[in-house]
């Protein structure tokens, strides 16, 4: 059987942005995220997503008059979706079974 | 916002095109988008964080250098290069001592046991046609080629660490074994002992600990001078030809970094005593200045392409 795909606690995080806000920049991501985020390691772990198939992007149209490179907007795939829904169900299910047991 | 252009055009030369669009990309524009919409008290602040984030996505994509593969085509040529003027170094440094060597029943001891000893002193100096060989193939992409580079260097430096440290210590030993025949082992100097064994020496602090200190410089200073003669030819060749500071031929570059290396590493003893530097700082003072040589020459040669 094919294995659950695992996520980083960084992965984890940042889909769970991308649920609530739909669409983000890597620097908001970690202004929203509380610290919990780097800024030196998020652009790498975006690019990891990527590759894993977690994440879609595509680049912001330059506002006028604006110069530099456009920036890059993420957002979750139905992949990444269906693994954080599958770990939270898992996770209740574990939880509610800790309990059962105490009792 | 030089500095962001700079920084990509740093993270260009070194990683490849994926790396480059999905990592440093993003960060540079987020970093050029928030510099553009701070207010001018905290664009210095802007700044310092993004260098600071670069710099880590710099440390953490690293990995990604050293999985670019040389084509094999490139990796021969380098190491038939390098093999040839390693060869001919060693050849050059061991005749005249083995012509010296008195009697002809030793003279083929000597030459077996003084030839580790010849190749630490000769495979620095080959950098200069391993690097010319990699600039020089054609089809390269250039991360893969700064990639080969970065991989050179780091086998040349442990080479360095494995020579020097254990095979020249060893071979040195045998030789006054097999030469002097005295009734016990001779007494082992500090060049006859292993970089472990030097490391692990409980010597007061006395003639014998500072020789030891001395050695110990001296073999952390050879195993990065590759890396240095790598980095200055590389330098060199970024310079346009046909100028005076351009880089030269690989066996006159070759012929003129020995003797630089000679010259400086004559006069730093003298300053490591007058100056009352610390023992075995000698060796550093020379390959500081070996790189401060190489900048010089082309901040020069950036001043007079500016001035023409």
């Amino acid at each position: 059987m094919e294995q659950l795909p695992k996520f980083s606690s960084a992965e984890r995080q940042i889909i769970e942005l991308l649920v609530e806000h739909e669409e983000l920049f890597g620097l908001q991501m970690v202004e929203l995220s509380g610290g919990r985020l780097k800024r030196g390691t998020v652009y790498v772990t975006l690019g990891r997503m990527q590759e894993k198939g977690y994440l879609e992007s595509r680049q912001e149209p330059l506002p006028e008059g604006a110069i530099g490179l456009p920036r890059r907007l993420y957002r979750p795939t139905g992949l990444a979706m269906r693994i954080l829904a599958t770990w939270k169900a898992a996770e209740q299910i574990y939880i509610r079974g800790a309990h059962t047991q105490e009792a | 916002m030089a500095i962001t252009s700079r920084a990509l055009a740093f993270a260009s030369r070194w990683f490849d095109p994926q790396t480059v669009a999905r990592v440093f990309n993003p960060l540079v524009a987020d970093w050029q988008r928030e510099w553009a919409d701070a207010p001018k008290s905290r664009r210095l602040i802007v700044h310092i964080r993004g260098i600071l984030s670069f710099c880590i996505a710099i440390i953490v994509c690293t990995p990604a250098i050293f999985h670019a593969r040389a084509p094999k085509a490139l990796t021969d040529l380098i190491a038939r290069r390098m093999a040839i003027a390693t060869a001919l170094g060693t050849a050059v440094l061991i005749v005249p001592f083995a012509r010296e060597v008195q009697l002809e029943e030793t003279r083929g001891f000597f030459i077996l046991f003084a030839v580790p000893g010849a190749i630490v002193m000769a495979f620095p100096f080959a950098m200069v046609s391993a690097v010319d060989a990699i600039r020089g193939f054609i089809g390269v992409e250039p991360h893969v080629t700064r990639g080969t580079a970065a991989k050179l260097g780091v086998v040349a430096i442990m080479f360095m660490f494995f020579m020097h440290g254990w095979v020249v210590p060893a071979a040195n030993q045998a030789w006054r074994e097999a030469t002097f025949h005295p009734p016990s082992e001779p007494a082992r100097a500090p060049r006859e002992l292993s970089t472990f064994e030097l490391l692990t020496s409980r010597e007061p602090a006395t003639t014998k600990a500072n020789n030891i200190r001395r050695e110990l410089g001296n073999r952390a200073a050879l195993s990065v001078l590759p890396v240095l003669l790598l980095w200055r030819r590389w330098r060199a060749l970024d310079l346009p030809k046909g100028r005076w500071f351009s880089a030269q031929p690989a066996a006159i570059g070759t012929i003129a970094m020995i003797f630089a290396f000679l010259a400086l590493r004559i006069s730093p003893r003298i300053v490591e005593m007058k100056w009352h530097l610390p023992v075995g700082s000698s060796f550093w003072v020379t390959l500081g200045l070996l790189a401060l040589l190489g900048t010089i020459r082309v901040t020069l040669a950036e001043w007079s392409m500016v001035r023409a």
